[in-house]
């Protein structure tokens, strides 16, 4: 969850002493957060204002204003529809609810981790998939913990997902009522999401197939992740393990190695020339 | 990382862990994986990205250690072996200065999606290469058979000799022509000469290219590293240790110019044979800081008056030599690598191309890279934009005549081949230039004019058809490809023509009855295709005419070649009964069909029996 830049009303006056319009606050704060030494420059988003840091990651800025409301003080966000009701400190409540209410709140924030995680495991799906928040509100609802098993409980939590999302693509916003994280009743985002955990589910069912060994399973998940992290770690644990015929090979066992890999390596070609 | 070789930073990744499972499966001992600062400080001249580190218990008890490394492009390409702490370079052959074994040839493969297996295999080879190196067996074969490539490694400058010379056996005098960039030897002066005005044209005024003489040294076997010459002695004792007279071929060739002396020497490698190449560096000018400039070659003589022998001796001295590298560019070479057959028969052969047009020039094109010694292009015409969509010819060369321009491209690319150009027509031709015709293996008339090939027949049949002729032409749209041989038996070409050059076998037949296209001026007609569809055509007459030259039939053949069904229907045309009567299957076409060109008494032949009667 990202901080907030927060305005009292009053002051968030135009040039011509008009009200300011949602789009030029932000322009305002992008310009501001703007000291010229960033590399790639701060952008005005729908929602806020995104600034970018050299190692690839970014950070979020919304813009406020704080609204007196028949003595009551409301926030509203500078989003592309216009000044919309929301706050971040009432979506940084209901996570933290969230947290309180599940069996195992730490889990929850792991399951969110891990599933957003999944979701930009490709830069091919960047800005297609549905936003990490979308996918918080989800893993929230769906969430299926197991205290003895991550791997069963994330499984479980992508599964219940994926169901809610065949069942519905629509996500509501959390906390400002009436208001929706995703758009329509087809949302093209949510729709991705739904088809890359599909996809997920299938590469990971080897898992429960009764002969699955240690290492298939860590294939199964460096692929639903696009990684080598599973992969290496059963490496690493198969070469402290391992235990070796001698303390050092001998030219004839190498030698050994040639005809053992004996396709693998074609001195001849492949017989194609041009 | 970059997606190298569209494996990607996530394939290099993957390839890793899967090579490290690989080693850790099948490795009888423990191996060690290398840091990228260890792989930087041990190979620096190399891109190495990742590295291991086995150790090898020899047959000699000595324990060794092999590395295995890879670059980002893995598993693309294939991981490289080294040993470690190598012997000094030229000690063995297959390891470079590094370390770096020398396992596979260049044409291996190896299977990207199994990166482990690759280093398994490799892992095997290095091991097996270093036992065989320390059995000693194959250190003196290796070093002989591939002694081009040792050479290189030993060579002290970059600049190749290029040679013209047929390297086989006795050592003899050979002339070389220093240029700026470009050291070129002949056998001979007219050979030498002959190729340098092809390949950078005439000099200017009265200049010429002024070529010295050189030596060429045969030796009985390659030489091993340890005879590779330092200085001039060691080029000397090379040379005696061919022989007395060898050895006299140098030192006449030093005493005769009191200049440094290009020696090439040749030997019989494992593939055939090869050639490097040494110069001497006694005769270099000394300049002083004075300004004054020794000249230590000729020092206490007048140039007249210094014996050969003491400029032999001097020329041959401590002095060092410069060992180089030779290009071959002499004809066999450069047509076959030397293992071609045809290759000197070919070069001993004369065509002469009538028509220097789309198809002339591309079966010339092919023709001469097949090594055809030598080529006369006849054409008058000029060479123009529209010609340029499918001839071999480019914008260099508008406005330029067609067989000059060919001539001189086809010289200029290929020095060592004697090709001329002719600004004449068919008719002039005929008149004024009967001994070129007659003294060709092969005229080839590829001018789609029946004006000018129906004289070249009436020449052709009336001389007792004693050089053959192949006629080239195509159809609408090159839908069909012509090639028509005329020999002594068979029909002439008149046989298979109409009086006004319709031939009496046609291919395609088109629905709208037009072949052609006019462009608007008077009588100006073209008929349209690209250098694509042409293709198939010039290599159906190109093909006739390597066989007329090299295994020619008995008899007149004609070949053709037909397009694609599809593509002929699709342009609105159809097969002609000629083709269907062949009884081939036309459903897919793209075929080359071969028919005899039968004899019928045609009013040409009745030329050729007048003629008989004329000469009784």
């Amino acid at each position: 969850m990202d901080d907030g830049v927060y305005f009292m009303k009053a002051d968030l006056v135009g040039d011509r002493g008009a009200e300011m319009t949602s789009l030029q606050a932000r322009q305002m704060v992008r310009d501001a957060v703007d000291d010229g030494g960033f590399k790639r420059k701060p952008e005005v988003r729908p929602n806020c204002v995104r600034i970018f840091y050299e190692k690839g990651y970014h950070v979020d800025m919304p813009v406020y204003r704080k609204v007196e409301e028949n003595g009551t003080t409301v926030y509203e966000l500078a989003s592309s529809s216009g000044w919309k009701r929301s706050d971040a400190r009432d979506v940084t409540k209901w996570f933290d609810d969230a947290r309180s209410n599940s069996n195992d709140g730490a889990q929850l924030r792991r399951l969110v981790r891990e599933i957003k995680k999944f979701a930009r495991s490709r830069t091919s799906w960047s800005g297609s998939i549905l936003s990490g928040f979308g996918i918080t509100a989800l893993v929230v609802d769906c969430q299926r913990l197991n205290a003895n098993r991550e791997d069963r409980a994330l499984y479980d939590t992508m599964k219940a997902v994926r169901d809610r999302l065949n069942y519905n693509l629509v996500v509501a916003h959390p906390v400002t009522p009436n208001d929706f994280i995703t758009s329509g009743s087809d949302d093209a985002k949510a729709r991705m999401l739904r088809d890359k955990l599909s996809q997920a589910l299938t590469w990971l069912a080897p898992l429960f197939e009764t002969d699955c060994t240690r290492s298939q399973a860590l294939d199964c998940w460096d692929k639903v992740y696009n990684t080598t992290y599973f992969s290496e770690r059963g490496e690493d644990e198969a070469r402290a393990a391992a235990s070796y015929a001698a303390p050092i090979a001998t030219s004839a066992a190498l030698i050994g190695l040639e005809s053992y890999a004996g396709a693998a390596v074609s001195s001849s070609g492949g017989g194609r020339h041009a | 990382m970059p997606n190298v070789a569209g494996f990607g930073a996530l394939g290099f990744e993957r390839a890793i862990v899967r090579l490290e499972a690989a080693l850790r499966e099948h490795l009888p001992a423990p191996h060690r994986r290398l840091t990228t600062e260890e792989v930087k400080a041990a190979y620096p001249s190399r891109s190495f990205e990742r590295g291991w580190r086995i150790d090898m218990l020899c047959s000699d008890d000595v324990t060794r250690q092999i590395d295995l490394l890879v670059t980002r492009a893995f598993p693309a390409g294939y991981p490289r072996t080294a040993l470690v702490n190598p012997p000094d370079m030229l000690t063995w052959p297959h390891v470079e200065r590094d370390g770096i074994l020398c396992l596979l040839p260049v044409l291996a493969e190896v299977d990207a999606e199994d990166p482990g297996q690759v280093g398994l295999n490799l892992i095997g080879r290095s091991a097996r290469l270093i036992e065989e190196l320390l059995v000693g067996d194959i250190v003196e074969r290796d070093f002989r058979e591939e002694f081009l490539t040792y050479w290189f490694y030993a060579s002290d400058v970059r600049t190749k000799v290029t040679s013209l010379i047929d390297p086989v056996c006795p050592s003899r005098k050979i002339r070389v022509w220093r240029g700026e960039d470009m050291v070129v030897a002949g056998e001979n002066e007219a050979q030498l000469n002959h190729w340098l005005v092809n390949r950078f044209g005439k000099r200017s005024g009265k200049k010429t290219f002024h070529t010295e003489s050189a030596a060429f040294l045969w030796l009985p076997q390659p030489p091993l590293p340890s005879d590779y010459p330092q200085t001039g002695a060691d080029l000397i004792a090379l040379a005696t240790s061919a022989g007395e007279v060898d050895a006299a071929i140098l030192a006449d060739v030093a005493g005769a110019h009191h200049k440094d002396v290009l020696v090439l020497i040749g030997a019989e490698g494992r593939g055939g044979a090869g050639l490097v190449a040494a110069t001497t560096t006694a005769a270099r000018k000394i300049s002083s800081r004075d300004g004054h400039v020794e000249k230590p070659l000729t020092k206490g003589f007048t140039a007249a008056g210094m014996p050969p022998a003491i400029a032999a001796a001097r020329v041959y001295s401590a002095a060092r030599v410069l060992k180089s590298e030779v290009s071959r560019a002499d004809a066999a070479w450069v047509h076959g690598r030397g293992k071609d057959p045809r290759t000197a028969r070919l070069l001993a052969k004369q065509i002469t191309v009538i028509g220097g047009g789309a198809i002339g020039s591309s079966v010339t094109a092919r023709l001469v890279r097949a090594g055809v010694g030598t080529s006369h292009i006849v054409d008058p015409q000029d060479f123009d934009w529209p010609n340029i969509g499918r001839h071999e010819l480019g914008a260099s060369s508008v406005g330029k005549n067609k067989a000059f321009e060919l001539a001189a491209r086809f010289s200029q690319d290929f020095p060592h081949l004697a090709i001329t150009g002719h600004n004449v027509g068919a008719q002039r031709l005929i008149d004024g230039y009967e001994d070129l015709l007659a003294n060709s293996d092969l005229i080839i008339a590829t001018t789609g004019s029946w004006d000018a090939e129906g004289a070249l027949n009436r020449w052709h049949v009336v001389n007792g058809r004693k050089v053959p002729i192949l006629y080239g032409w195509t159809e609408k749209h090159a839908a069909a490809g012509h090639a028509v041989l005329i020999e002594v038996k068979g029909g002439c070409l008149r046989c298979g023509m109409s009086p006004t050059g319709t031939p009496t076998f046609k291919a395609s037949l088109w629905a709208d009855g037009q072949n052609t296209v006019e462009e608007p001026s008077c009588g100006n007609h073209f008929t349209p295709y690209g250098a694509v569809e042409l293709g198939h055509v010039v290599d159906v007459i190109a093909e006739t005419a390597l066989g007329a030259l090299l295994d020619p039939p008995l008899a007149s053949r004609h070949h053709i070649w037909l397009t694609g069904t599809a593509r002929l229907e699709a342009e609105g045309a159809m097969w002609t009964d000629n083709v269907t009567l062949l009884g081939e299957d036309l459903a897919v076409g793209q075929k080359i069909l071969s028919r005899d060109w039968p004899a019928r008494e045609c009013p040409a032949c009745a030329l050729a029996e007048d003629a008989l009667i004329a000469a009784e």
